[in-house]
């Protein structure tokens, strides 16, 4: 009967979006403002079946952990089922909270937005059908139906940043998107391969129990792990994978928002916490060293960065790089709950910086803005409060409490990896109030862009709000703890001991505690102090660092040298098959047509020559003979008779001597 | 015996054959239709020489008067009649519509 009800809510949540995307696709221009409002009472359904989830999940306690299914979908053969199913656990619940809650604002702050854009309902449509493919990624209680969802919101990320698809920017970032995800998609073909060779079944808890049971063949358990983490990496936009988040801002801001900072590129970091059973502690290391060195290099990019979104972009990397070293050191509950709040903080800049594009009319470089706090409050009043999250402001912020806990985690296990998080923090920090300061506070810089501000509709400044009171009340929530407790149906630490309980995340909260609140208090600090107070002689000040400026400026040339190492080589390999093509191909096609332009040349002179030649060679003779003969009709009388008589005599005079 | 009944036919025939040969020379070497024409009279008499002659000494066979011969040369004359007015007549009309008669001029026919 409960289970019953919690199918119910699950397809509800899962049904309310897709049918919003049906509608809007169909009849979206015919519905106009009335099918974008139906979009967001769809997701206003979702979200509120997606609370009493919570609820349920709630008031049953830690051991939450619901089956719904299997349905089968495919047999295979071999007595293989690859099924489709529902896991209803702590995680799942939470994850469907913060889409569907996120997505909800999403969709109200994207009504006045987007509005006068030409394809304003496909917007929302795609918007929808993302909602609904994220949420399947979330549902589902096997890699296969995951990788489903996984591919859905792929291809929704393709259409979104794509968006204005007359431009060409959005076009090629767009597509560079999806190519780099599919890279790190190889990685969990391979992975989905390898699991379904040695276990035969997709189902996560059949995994994880055939990886602690040592099913799986030494290389394979390393390569499937490995693989899972390398499409995650591309998800999530991870070192060397992250060129395609940046560019990714092409897109419009609202679905920079609630893609490209708060649900599909952490779908990769709730991929390897959800199979965080059955990586081993060498793939754990890969995972915690490439989000250590991302979130650092990230943030050192964002601190050259003069685009707000960019700086956005690479904070999205960089705190994404948090989530994966703290999933990578054990620390489960404090990367997905750095997930959580790191959405709802992320999101919030996102629509906030959306809030001031708009307000701005579509200026989007910082350089350009500045004291905008006046003209526009509320946005800037609540971005400050983002600002202050993501440095991690203790206790009154979320992104104190878990940021806290991934340094906390990280301390334990690896003091390098601690000092990297850490130098991050700072970084954090420093370029965020940095990017406060350039566009709220100060001097108006250019009277053109500062003149034409006004703050946002009310339908944009609600969303950012509520995103604001979210970001701030997350942190001391007690109930993540209860939900976001690690997993229990198989019990990690007696396989391999990997996974840290709540207990050992907090064992070294005190000293680390307060080195995290140096760090984002300093970094602060550090750049109201230099971007603010002593703002005049910031060239001065900057002079010593320029080669490290133009460094992180030019993004440490990741984009060059996949130009050199990648691109130019497979432009080259083209351009020779080109040559090959158009050289050998082409030139027997050519020669071919030649030779038989040729065959028919000849075919036309022997056809002249000869045969013509014959005919008139016949004509010639008999012309010829004609003429020669026609002396002979000369038409006198005399010359006949003559003939006659002579050849009389002739034939006598034979006759005579025969 | 007479005169002729003392000859054998061999004259006769060197007769005609000289006769007809001088008609002949006559039609083939003359280009004046008149003198044509008596070349070709001058034939028809050879073969009536012949006729004659062949009818004169012919063996006798039973005692049936046999004149086939001299018929044959009074056919020829009625004919040599005949075709001397035809002939004379084309002579007289080529005449009047060229005012000559010279036969090598008449080749319309010429091929």
């Amino acid at each position: 009967m409960f289970d019953d009800w919690l199918l119910h809510l699950c397809l509800i949540v899962l049904a309310a979006p897709l049918a919003g995307f049906c509608v809007q696709y169909v009849w979206g221009r015919r519905l106009g403002a009335a099918g974008a409002w139906l979009t967001c009472v769809t997701m206003f359904l979702s979200l509120a079946c997606s609370v009493l989830l919570g609820v349920a999940a709630l008031s049953a306690g830690a051991g939450f952990d619901v089956h719904l299914g299997p349905w089968s979908w495919l047999e295979p053969g071999d007595g293989a089922a690859w099924n489709i199913g529902i896991r209803l656990d702590g995680l799942t619940v939470v994850m469907l909270v913060v889409v569907t809650l996120v997505s909800f604002l999403v969709h109200v702050f994207s009504t006045r937005y987007m509005e006068g854009d030409a394809k304003y309902p496909l917007f929302f449509a795609w918007l929808q059908m993302f909602s609904f493919s994220m949420l399947v990624l979330v549902l589902a209680d096997n890699l296969l139906h995951l990788f489903m969802g996984w591919e859905l919101v792929g291809l929704c990320s393709y259409k979104l940043i794509g968006f204005w698809s007359e431009k060409p920017a959005p076009c090629l970032a767009a597509r560079k998107a999806f190519i780099t995800t599919r890279i790190g998609d190889l990685g969990m073909m391979i992975a989905l391969c390898a699991i379904g060779t040695w276990v035969g079944s997709f189902e996560f808890d059949a995994v994880f129990a055939a990886a602690a049971a040592g099913e799986i063949p030494d290389p394979w358990l390393l390569i499937a792990g490995l693989g899972l983490f390398l499409a995650a990496a591309g998800k999530s936009a991870q070192l060397p994978l992250h060129v395609w988040l940046p560019d990714a801002m092409e897109g419009p801001t609202p679905v920079s928002a609630l893609i490209h900072a708060a649900t599909m590129v952490a779908a990769g970091v709730y991929l390897v916490g959800r199979c965080a059973p059955m990586l081993t502690p060498d793939v754990l290391v890969v995972v915690a060293t490439v989000g250590a060195v991302t979130a650092l290099v990230a943030g050192l990019i964002a601190l050259a960065q003069n685009d707000i979104k960019r700086v956005l972009a690479y904070s999205t990397v960089s705190q994404l790089g948090y989530m994966f070293l703290g999933l990578g050191v054990g620390a489960w509950h404090a990367g997905l709950f750095h997930l959580t709040t790191h959405a709802f903080f992320k999101a919030l800049m996102f629509l906030g910086s959306g809030s001031v594009i708009h307000g701005c009319h579509h200026e989007q470089d910082m350089r350009r803005m500045g004291g905008l706090r006046r003209k526009m409050p509320i946005t800037a009043w609540t971005f400050l409060i983002g600002v202050l999250a993501i440095a991690g402001v203790p206790w009154i912020t979320s992104g104190f409490f878990s940021k806290d806990g991934i340094l906390s985690g990280a301390y334990g296990v690896s003091p390098v990896l601690f000092w990297i998080g850490l130098g991050g923090a700072v970084l954090t920090a420093f370029y965020m109030m940095r990017l406060y300061v350039l566009t709220f506070e100060g001097e108006p810089r250019d009277a053109h862009v500062h003149d034409h501000a006004h703050e946002s509709p009310r339908a944009m400044t609600v969303p950012l709000l509520i995103l604001a009171a979210l970001t701030l009340i997350i942190g001391p929530l007690a109930w993540h703890e209860i939900l976001l407790a690690p997993p229990t149906s198989v019990d990690p630490a007696a396989a391999w001991g990997t996974l840290q309980t709540l207990a050992q995340e907090h064992h070294h909260a005190g000293v680390v505690m307060w080195l995290a609140i140096a760090a984002g208090v300093g970094g602060l600090a550090l750049g109201w102090l230099v971007f603010h107070i002593r703002r005049g002689s910031l060239e001065a000040l900057k002079r010593p660092f320029a080669g490290l400026e133009r460094v992180f400026a030019e993004k440490f040339w990741f984009d060059e040298l996949y130009a050199a190492v990648l691109l130019r080589p497979a432009d080259a390999l083209a351009r020779g098959l080109r040559r090959v093509d158009e050289g050998v191909v082409d030139g027997l096609v050519n020669a071919a047509g030649r030779s038989g332009v040729r065959a028919g040349e000849a075919s036309g002179a022997h056809d002249r020559r000869v045969v013509d030649g014959l005919v008139r060679l016949v004509g010639h003779v008999c012309q010829g003979l004609g003429g020669a003969l026609s002396a002979l009709q000369s038409g006198r009388v005399r010359l006949y008779l003559s003939l006659s008589v002579g050849l009389l005599a002739l034939a006598l005079l034979l006759e005579h001597l025969l | 015996m007479t005169l002729v009944a003392a000859l054998s036919i061999q004259p006769f025939l060197y007769l005609s054959a000289a006769l007809f040969c001088a008609g002949l020379i006559a039609v083939l070497s003359r280009r004046n239709a008149v003198a044509i024409l008596i070349g070709i009279e001058l034939m028809l008499n050879a073969a009536n020489i012949n006729l004659v002659a062949f009818d004169r000494f012919r063996v006798q066979v039973g005692d049936a008067p046999v004149i086939d011969g001299q018929l044959f040369a009074l056919l020829v004359l009625a004919i040599a009649a005949a075709e001397a007015a035809v002939a004379l007549a084309l002579i007289l009309n080529v005449f009047d519509t060229r005012d000559r008669i010279d036969v090598d001029e008449l080749d319309l026919l010429k091929g």
